[in-house]
């Protein structure tokens, strides 16, 4: 288990922006973003909209990264705290990067990647995730993209908890260790999942 | 038909429905989603018959999530009826769907079979829908 370490960080190129318009910035192909951090004072910037796009969708989103901004002489290490996007049309409307520091624990969210789903096809079964990421605490260096759960062994009516992840050295998970993260249900369609819709209502 | 069990007044001013939906706009349940890209009033009946689509379409095997739940009542006067003596009585349920929405949710199933049981539901709706996949961050296809 585990997913791949970062030795080498992403980087990203940003610009100083004055916040106000920021269609206009759209417009000419530069993401508004915002730059915070414990000791670090608020900055509003500009991101290139390619270069984003094209780190976003080769796993960015859950990764250690270095960003250049102009004028400085030095990256900042940053990951992405969060991502706004148009609910229909297509691209990226605002990137909020947190700054971190080397011997500073932060708080991350992490996908969670399984493996063996096809096992569990081939017993009738369904894999049925309650969690699709599970939220940590580590050092940025110690920042994995993915974590690793092999479900092959699962039978209909098993899940596997919070507690049964094997997760790296130095990440810490910030859920109780009985919480479910996935379980393995016997396979039937649902018409309507009630505290789901409702859910979805409210 | 999905319809609310109680409410406290049997009947609604019509509204607007401008604007692009403000929460629902990412797949958070399932793997596989079907998004509205225009706005509509969707029946319990194209609801239940999309529901049916997917169902029948997928078999067994798989779980389905109805997202939206239609608690709008809609009136109607009776046939031949003259103009006034007030509004008509409640007919049937509608949800008011904004572009963005999504509306239903699909896991445990390959991408194609998901794919081929949302296009046949979106036969079954009055607007325009894209199928959507969750990514690691719930982008969109």
């Amino acid at each position: 288990m585990g997913g791949n370490r970062l030795a080498d960080a992403y980087e990203l190129e940003a610009e100083t922006r004055v916040p106000g318009h920021p269609n206009r910035d759209r417009a000419r192909g530069v993401v508004p973003a915002v730059m915070y951090g414990h000791g670090t004072q608020p900055m509003a910037l500009g991101v290139e909209r390619h270069g984003l796009e094209l780190l976003l969708s080769h796993g960015g989103a859950h990764r250690l990264l270095r960003l250049r901004i102009a004028g400085e002489p030095e990256p900042r290490s940053v990951v992405i705290k969060e991502v706004q996007r148009h609910p229909v049309r297509p691209g990226v409307l605002h990137v909020d990067f947190q700054a971190v520091r080397a011997q500073e624990r932060i708080h991350a969210e992490v996908p969670l990647r399984c493996h063996g789903e096809e096992a569990i096809t081939k017993r009738a079964g369904v894999l049925q995730l309650t969690m699709h990421s599970v939220r940590v605490s580590c050092l940025p260096a110690d920042l994995p993209s993915h974590l690793d759960v092999q479900v092959a062994d699962l039978q209909p009516g098993q899940s596997i908890t919070i507690g049964e992840l094997v997760v790296p050295a130095g990440l810490q998970l910030l859920h109780e260790p009985g919480d479910v993260v996935l379980s393995a249900l016997q396979s039937r369609t649902v018409a309507a999942d009630p505290a789901a819709t409702a859910e979805a209502k409210g | 038909m999905l319809m609310p069990k109680r409410v406290k007044y049997r009947r609604q001013h019509r509204g607007r429905m401008t604007g692009a939906a403000s929460g629902g706009v990412e797949v958070a349940f399932g793997e596989f989603g079907l998004q509205a890209l225009e706005p509509a009033w969707i029946t319990d009946r194209q609801i239940e018959a999309a529901r049916v689509a997917l169902t029948r379409s997928v078999r067994r095997g798989g779980k389905l999530w109805i997202k939206v739940f239609p608690d709008k009542p809609v009136t109607k006067k009776p046939a031949e009826t003259r103009m006034g003596n007030g509004k008509g009585l409640p007919d049937h349920w509608v949800v008011v769907v904004k572009p963005g929405r999504i509306l239903f949710e699909m896991a445990g199933v390959g991408e194609a079979a998901a794919r081929e049981a949302m296009r046949l539901a979106s036969h079954k709706l009055p607007i325009r829908t894209r199928f959507v996949r969750r990514d690691l961050g719930g982008d969109v296809e």
